[in-house]
Order: structure tokens, then sequence, then C-alpha cells
């Protein structure tokens, strides 16, 4: 096998070498007197290149894959010779294929996976518009219209997805606890294409004591058992019928464990007014029908509900959103997309790094390939073996980086904060996230295969086979260069995550308005019963009262500093919304003119908890009742905005949510100080505060203030004494206010988090190639340097040099990240609050931090240099 | 190949028979030492006195396919007479290839003369 493999490397052509043998023949035979016969000659030849054509291919594929055994064999023996660069390589590729995978995956479930439904590309949400909102829930009245009046749909259902929170539920084994819920009409599941796990979906002629579970709750609390379908459920103490079971996959906007159903006729009729976007309406596409002309449909009907109700508001129309789309929303898909890129860039440099410490490596084996070459390797040996080394390395990076990835996304979901995902969101790791991290492995590894490979064969062998050759000063400038564009996209993901960060930091200083330490603030979610006889509530006065008796409760503990209610809580939790606003005896506005407030009922315990004065006027009293004057609070910006300045004391004011309800008139008493309505809100915030004995209202927070200690205390407490004036009553879910403005800002902490994470895993590649290049330039100088200081050179001139290199390394890579950051920061500016995009602060921080860095990174190779032995420079090899 | 007999019976004989056959008288002749392809054909003929004629168009082709499977390793050197020539020798698979023909061979023969010669 050995010869013929010999025989082949220096072959002849196939057909040369066929005539050469039977020409010998012919001459033989003549030479024996016997006449050759040309058929049969013919014959022979033409059969003996076809099978020696065959062979040759044969012998082709044997020879690759022989190659191949023998370039990884060679690649892993690479490996052990100079551990230390294989486990810089290893590590460096590993942390870049893992941040990449685990983006990958987020991305992954935002962006590129259909959703978990039948046929998903048919699915679309309606939503209305307005000229406020370019994209909000649906009335019940205009879901009507849509629903009589559409011929795009197979079928148009709505869900109510409440504010959290959720009834009591009480398990087999006795415990209770609140389970989310929404409504949902009908053939909500039958739309989505959902086949039940159990049971059977809702129908038409159900009634609304019927109700769903989720997998995972009926699995969880109920022991997936089959028998409870069709078995009665209490929920909040009321019989419920459990007519099935679906996938967790069913759960649409916001988590739900359950689900009741929603009947048109059902909806109570304050409720039937266009102003109460209260659902969200997903429909499924007729076969054949596009987006296009399901928004055209939808726009045609939104102008006939604006022509023919004056309630619809200003600006309004119908609009239609891909399901998936909608359900992720703009800002997380934006975020992913961010994040990609972001990650991107990370893997780059992780290519960079991996190919200046290969390319470091090949110069120093520039006598090794240049002696294969001469011993006959081809160019394109020599490249392969090359390439297969740097697959190789990745393939090991690719699986370290695969582990890490799987890592991350094990710990991710304690990371993210709640309500950036949508619930219909699976950020895991699956095949898909897998088969990504190696394709990116070998894509990497042929990358930052080719410049080494490249530069190898590019050479004349004689210089490299001269034994004074020392330095190759093209491939160093190429480093050089490499390490210089890894600065700069290191300094231009810290400019990013730099934004990112002061945005955080700018929010966390937001003054809200609330004066109190928030992490004593517990906020609980009511929703009270009241105004029906026989019930414990039969009246408006027995719910207030039922609140002063909880609060007087309360109050007494040593524990509780301070308690009040409210139908609002800080950071843009509102029950009612905003309302149209008229000062009596001002000129008339028409409806759609006039300014609007949000509006909130509290007692005075609200203000006095959350440390929110009243800096003109007197605070509701407990005088303040349904049979005195009709009172409010106003905030200082509905002064400003509202009243343009004016005394606001003793100015009347009307207030409507539409223009067919009897607006309340209500006196302004008191003036609160101004407050944000969600911490990232733009505008001022203008707030108009209702006495709750003026307005009962069952569905309310509480908010409680914790004498000493974290606010998490009072909960039991809380439990025990509501349960003792109502052991039906559900105190729903229990919030710090901490816990509540930190929500407010998840979004912008978690891309500051994940960015600045990055960032920094950029900046230390980044030096890690700084500290490569230098250290291999001092070992190919040293020479030099021996020279320099045999001739009188100092240490600190010898200092200089080194730095002096890293510097303009530095110079030209973080000059070219901030050009970079400037051009495009501006399109991060929607991440960005309290911030401009183009930011001296953050920008100079940036540039200093990297300088410091750089002369950490090379401090270590400008040492040695200092401590170069003068006697090297008259050693031979 | 071609089996000259005083009859015709040689011509009905089954190809892949020849075939096999041709295949072990080469690699038999191959047993004494690598040679070129028209001293293989020389040899055969010598060896059978001229009962079997070894043509061109079988030579080479069985010496290729031969090659091919690795019963045979081709190499250029020098004839007797000084000139280039592609010496053939036989690879160690060759000569199990050899033994197992040989073999089957002498089955066939004895089979065949068991039938003919039968009373």
């Amino acid at each position: 096998m050995k010869r013929s493999l010999r025989s082949w490397l220096w072959r002849v052509p196939i057909e040369q070498e066929v005539d050469e043998e039977l020409a010998f023949h012919i001459e033989m035979r003549r030479r024996d007197g016997k006449a050759p016969n040309d058929n049969d000659i013919d014959r022979a030849r033409r059969a003996c290149l076809a099978i020696a054509r065959k062979r040759e291919r044969e012998m082709r594929v044997t020879q690759w894959l022989s190659d191949v055994n023998q370039d990884v064999r060679l690649a892993f023996r690479q490996m052990r010779s100079s551990p230390g660069f294989a486990l810089v390589a290893t590590v460096t590729l590993a942390l870049g294929i893992g941040a990449n995978s685990a983006i990958f995956a987020l991305a992954d479930a935002t962006l590129l996976r259909p959703l978990p439904f039948h046929e998903p590309d048919r699915l679309v949400a309606v939503v209305e518009r307005s000229a406020t909102a370019p994209r909000s829930p649906v009335s019940t009245p205009t879901f009507e219209d849509i629903r009589n009046q559409s011929r795009s749909f197979d079928g148009l259902e709505a869900i109510q997805t409440g504010m959290g929170g959720g009834p009591l539920v009480t398990a087999p084994d006795g415990s209770v606890d609140t389970v989310e819920r929404q409504t949902v009409t009908a053939r909500f599941f039958d739309v989505l294409g959902i086949t039940p796990v159990a049971g059977r979906t809702f129908r038409a002629s159900d009634t609304p004591s019927t109700v769903i579970f989720s997998e995972s709750l009926w699995r969880g609390r109920f022991n997936a058992d089959e028998s409870l379908i069709g078995r009665t459920v209490k929920l909040n103490g009321v019989p419920f019928t459990l007519v099935g079971v679906v996938p967790d996959n069913a759960q649409l906007a916001r988590p739900a464990r359950m689900w009741t159903l929603m009947r048109m006729q059902d909806v109570p009729a304050f409720v039937r007014s266009r102003p109460f976007k209260v659902i969200e309406v997903v429909g499924r596409l007729k076969p054949g029908v596009t987006l296009d002309s399901a928004r055209a449909d939808l726009a045609a009907i939104g102008v006939r509900i604006a022509r023919d109700n004056s309630d619809a508001g200003k600006g309004f129309a119908l609009g239609a959103e891909p399901l998936g789309d909608w359900l992720m929303g703009p800002d997380l898909q934006r975020t992913s997309l961010l994040l990609l890129a972001v990650v991107g860039f990370v893997l780059l440099m992780c290519c960079a790094n991996v190919a200046n410490l290969l390319l470091a490596r090949t110069s120093a084996r520039a006598r090794e390939l240049a002696i294969r070459t001469a011993l006959g390797a081809g160019r394109s040996r020599v490249v392969a073996q090359m390439l297969t080394e740097s697959v190789v390395l990745a393939l090991v990076g690719g699986v370290l980086g695969v582990a890490v990835g799987a890592a991350i996304l094990r710990v991710a979901p304690a990371v993210i904060p709640p309500g950036v995902l949508a619930p219909a969101v699976m950020v895991e790791f699956n095949a898909r996230v897998a088969a990504f991290g190696f394709a990116a492995a070998i894509l990497v590894g042929v990358l930052f295969g080719l410049a080494p490979a490249w530069h190898a064969t590019s050479r004349s062998l004689l210089p490299a086979l001269a034994a004074e050759s020392r330095t190759s000063t093209g491939g160093s400038r190429f480093r050089s260069a490499v390490v210089s564009g890894e600065v700069a996209a290191a300094v231009l993901l810290l400019c990013g995550a730099g934004l990112l960060l002061r945005t955080v930091l700018v929010l966390v200083n937001v003054d809200t308005g609330y004066r109190v330490d928030s992490s004593r603030v517990l906020t609980l979610d009511f929703s009270l019963d009241f105004g029906r006889p026989n019930t414990p509530r039969p009246t408006p006065e027995s719910l207030i009262q039922f609140y002063a008796d909880v609060a007087r409760e309360l109050q007494e503990r040593p524990e509780v500093e301070s308690i009040g209610w409210s139908s609002s809580l800080p950071y843009g939790t509102s029950e009612f919304g905003p309302f149209s606003i008229e000062v009596v005896g001002d000129v008339p506005v028409p409806p759609d003119r006039r300014p609007r407030a949000d509006v909130a009922v509290a007692d005075d315990g609200y203000f006095r908890t959350l440390d929110l004065p009243i800096v003109a006027g007197r605070h509701f009293t407990d005088r303040d009742s349904s049979k005195s004057p009709s009172v409010c609070i106003v905030n200082e910006a509905f002064v400003r905005r509202v009243l343009r300045g004016r005394n606001p004391l003793g100015v009347r004011i009307r207030l409507q949510r539409t223009p067919q309800e009897q607006p309340l008139v209500k006196e302004i008493v008191g003036v609160a100080r101004q407050t944000s309505g969600g911490t990232t809100d733009r505008e001022e915030f203008t707030q108009v505060y209702l006495p709750l004995a003026q307005l009962p209202w069952g569905d309310v927070y509480m908010v409680a203030r914790a004498a000493n200690g974290p606010a998490e205390t009072l909960t039991p407490l809380i439990r025990s004494i509501v349960a003792r004036h109502d052991p039906n009553t559900p105190v729903r879910r229990d919030r710090t206010l901490e816990f509540l403005s930190a929500q407010s800002t998840a979004s912008y902490r978690f891309r500051a988090a994940i960015v600045g994470t990055i960032a920094t895993l950029a900046l230390v590649l980044a030096m890690i190639g700084v500290f490569g290049v230098l250290a291999y330039t001092v070992q190919q100088r040293q020479r030099e340097f021996g020279v320099r200081v045999a001739l009188g050179a100092s240490a600190p001139s010898i200092l200089w040099l080194v730095f002096g290199s890293a510097g303009r390394l530095i110079a030209i890579g973080g000059a070219v990240g901030l050009a970079l950051a400037f051009a495009f920061s501006r399109s991060i500016a929607a991440f960005l609050f309290g911030v401009p995009p183009v930011d001296p602060v953050t920008f100079a921080s940036v540039g200093l931090l990297v300088v410091l860095t750089a002369i950490a990174a090379s401090a270590a190779p400008a040492w040695r240099a200092t401590r170069v032995d003068p006697v090297l420079m008259f050693r031979a090899d | 190949m071609v089996i000259r007999t005083e009859t015709a019976l040689a011509a009905k004989t089954p190809n892949a028979l020849l075939h096999g056959t041709l295949d072990a008288l080469i690699l038999k002749t191959l047993t004494g030492g690598p040679l070129h392809g028209y001293a293989i054909a020389t040899f055969i003929e010598d060896a059978s006195d001229n009962a079997v004629v070894v043509e061109e168009g079988s030579l080479y082709p069985a010496l290729y396919r031969m090659e091919r499977r690795g019963w045979l390793e081709a190499e250029w050197g020098e004839s007797e007479l000084g000139r280039r020539a592609k010496l053939y020798r036989l690879t160690r698979q060759g000569r199990a290839q050899l033994a197992a023909e040989t073999e089957a061979w002498r089955l066939f023969a004895a089979g065949v003369s068991k039938v003919l010669l039968a009373r």
C-alpha cells in the first residue's frame, strides 16, 4: 500500500502510462517476430484506462481520508505540545460560543421559531389604534362590530387578561392559593388550534361557571386526576365545573393557569363602551386571506366605527399584527436583535484573538512549515493541515461553548426579570441551540484558520529556512491591525453598555415623588364583591366599612406603621385609566379636545403610607363620605397643565370617562406632590385622587408600611386579619414597592446587565489580544532588546518602547471605536432614558477604562522586555 | 485468452471461468518474481505448450483489474534487455487469492473429470 501511494504521488498521466506499457508490449512482440493485433491492442487500451481511472478516484478518497486523519492527529499533538496556547484558545472560544448559544436561544424563541400553534401564520392579533397609543386592547362593542362585519376571519376570539392575581383555588390537599386567570370567549382554544390534554375546550352552550385548567396547574396541584373532569372546583368559594385541561402554551400575553368563559351577554353594561379597552382579540385568517387584505378589511370597519360613534376617540383605527409579533412586542424583538449583534461582535473578537494566537504560533512554526513545503507538501496540503488544526481547536471550544451556553440557559430564568418575556416564549437549551453552537464553532474555526494558513503559505521559503530570520513584519502588522480592531469593537460595546448603564442609574435616581423607603412598603391585590344581597358586603357602605375595619385593626398592631387603600399603585398600575377633564365655569371644550388625567380612588392612609405630602390644601378625612360634598385632590402637574397655574383650591372639575357617562363633579380641596406615572414615562403625569368613601370600589390595592424590618414580614399578619373579617376574600399577590419599582425598570436593567457583561467580556478579549501581540513582539525582538541593553539602553527606555507599541494599538483602536460609537449610538436611543445617545461622560469614561486596562495588559510584556539578557544576542539558535 | 484444443468444446466454457482462470494463471506466473505484461503472456503460452494463447485485450485489463483489487502492485523498472517496462509483483493479498483459485480449480477439475471419465 505504501509503495502504491508513493507511485501515486509521483504519478504520470494515466494515458501516457497505458500507452507506454502497450508500446513496450508491441515492440517485444515485433522482436519475437509476431505481428500485433491492432484491434486487440485498442480494446486493451480502452479497458485499462477505464479501470485505472476508477482506481485513481478511489485512491483520491483514501488519500483524503488518510490526510484528514493525519491532520487531526497532528492537531491534537500540537495542542498537547503547547497546553497554554490550547487552554487560552479553547476557553476564549468556549466563552464566545457559549454567549452566542445563549443569545441565540433567546433570538430563536422571540424571532425565529414559529408559535406552538396550528398554522401560526394565519393567526393575528387585532388592535385598536388611537392618536396617543399605536396599539391598545379592544373595547367590547368594537369587538362585536368586527365580529359582525369582518369577512377575513375563520374565527375571532377575545381574551381578558385581568390585572394579575386571580381567584383562590383550593387543591385536594387542602392548600389554598391564587391562580392566574384569563377569561376567554368560547372558541378561543379552537381558533388557536390547541388540543386539550384532557376533557374538552369550551362550547358556546357552556355556562359562565365552567373552567379550564392549564396542564401545569392540573399536574402540579391536582395530581393529573382525570376523574376531576366534569366535577366541581371552587374559585373564591364559588363552584365551577372543570371541563378540560389544555397545554401551558395556551397562555397568551400574560401568565395564566386557568381560563373561564367570557360570554358577551354577561359583560357588565358599564364596560360596554368604546373607551373601555379591556379585551385582547386574536383571530385566524381564512385560508388564502393575506394579512394585508385583513388589514384593509379592518381599516374599513374602523372608519365606519369612527364615523358612527363619537366616543371612539381621536385617531381611532383598527389594525392587525401577526400574533408572534404582537406576543413578543417590538421591544423584545429589538432587544433580541441588539443582543444578537452585540454577541456576534464578541464571537468575531474571539475569532480575532485565536487567529492572532495562531498567527503568532505560525510564525514560530515558520521553519517547520517551510521544511514540509520543501519536502514536497503542496500548498493546499499545508493550508488543509492548518485549517484542520483550527477547526479541531474550534470544535473543542465548541463542545465547551455549548456546555457554557446550556449552563447560562439553566440559570437564565432566574436572571431574566418577570414581564420581560411573554409567557409563550420558552428560552431553553435544545437541539437547535446545540446545532447552532456547533455550526458557529466550525464556521469560526475556518474563519480564524484562514488567516494563518494563508499567511503561512504565502511567504517565500528562503528567509524561513535561513537561521537568522527571526521576524516577519508582514505578519505582525496584520496582527496589530486585528488587535486594533478588537479594541475598537470593545470600545464600541463599552460605549453602548455605558449608555445603558447610565440609563439605569438615571432611572434609579428618578424622583418618583414617593419619599418612603420602598423596601418597607408591601402592596396586596384585593378584589372584593359588594352590593349583592346576602353577601358579607351587601351595600357600598359596608364595603367602605370593611376597608376601615381592616385598616383600623392593622393600624393597632405594632408591626404596622401605616396602611392605606387605593385603586392605583406607583409606577403605572392604574385601575381606571384616564378621564377627560372639564373645569366648571370655563368655556366649554369639545370632548375630544379636553385634557385628560389618570384617576385613582384612595383613602388618606395611602398618602401617609407612601409618604406623599399634600403641598396645598387638605388631606382626605373621615368626614369625606357619600353624604358630604364631592371632593378630590390633584397633583402638581394637574395644576400646571390643566389649570394653567391658577389657584386650584375650590375649583370644581367635571370628570368623564366617556361622553355618554354622567360626569362626576368634584371640588379640588388639596394638591399632592408630583409623582411620576411609570418610571420611564417621558411626559408629566397628571393625576386626580378621589376619596375611596365617595366612589366605593372593590378592585383595590392595600399598601402597608412595616414599622421595622422588611415589608414581606407583614403578609401572614395581613392575611390572617383579612380572613378574620371575611374568610372568602382572596388576598392576591403581595409585592413590595421595591419590587414594583424594579419591575418598572426591569427591561432596562436586563439590557444593561447583559450588554454590560458582554462588553466586559469584549474588553477582556481585547486585552488578551493586546497582551498576546506584545508578548509575542517582545519575544521576537529579544535580540534587538539585548543589543540595545548591551549598547547601554536604560530599562525605562526599553519599557517605553513596549508601551509605545501598545499605545499605538490602543490609540488607533480606541479612535475607531469612539467614531463608531458616535455614528451608531443613535440606533439604541429607544433603549435610553435621560441620557443623550452621544454622551461625553460615558465616552470619556470608556476611553479612560480602556487606557487603564491596556496599561495593565502591557505591564507584563514590558517588564519582560527590560529583563532581556544581553548575552542572548551572541547565542545562536 | 483462447484455449486452443482439438475440439470446439472450450469455446462454450462459461466466461467467468475463463476470467478467473486467466487471473489464476497470471498470479501463478508472478510467484516466480516480478514480470512485465509481455513476459507474463509468453510464460503462460510456453508453460502451457501453447495450449493457452493470451491476447492483449484480455491480459492487460486483467492486470489492471487485479492491481485495483490490491492483488498486484505495478512499478516501472528495467526489463531483462535494459528497457523501461512496467513490472507486476504479487502482493500478500494476491498470494492468498492464488491459493483460493488453485483450490477452486482443483475441485472444479476433479468434478469435471469425475463426470467425463465416469463409465
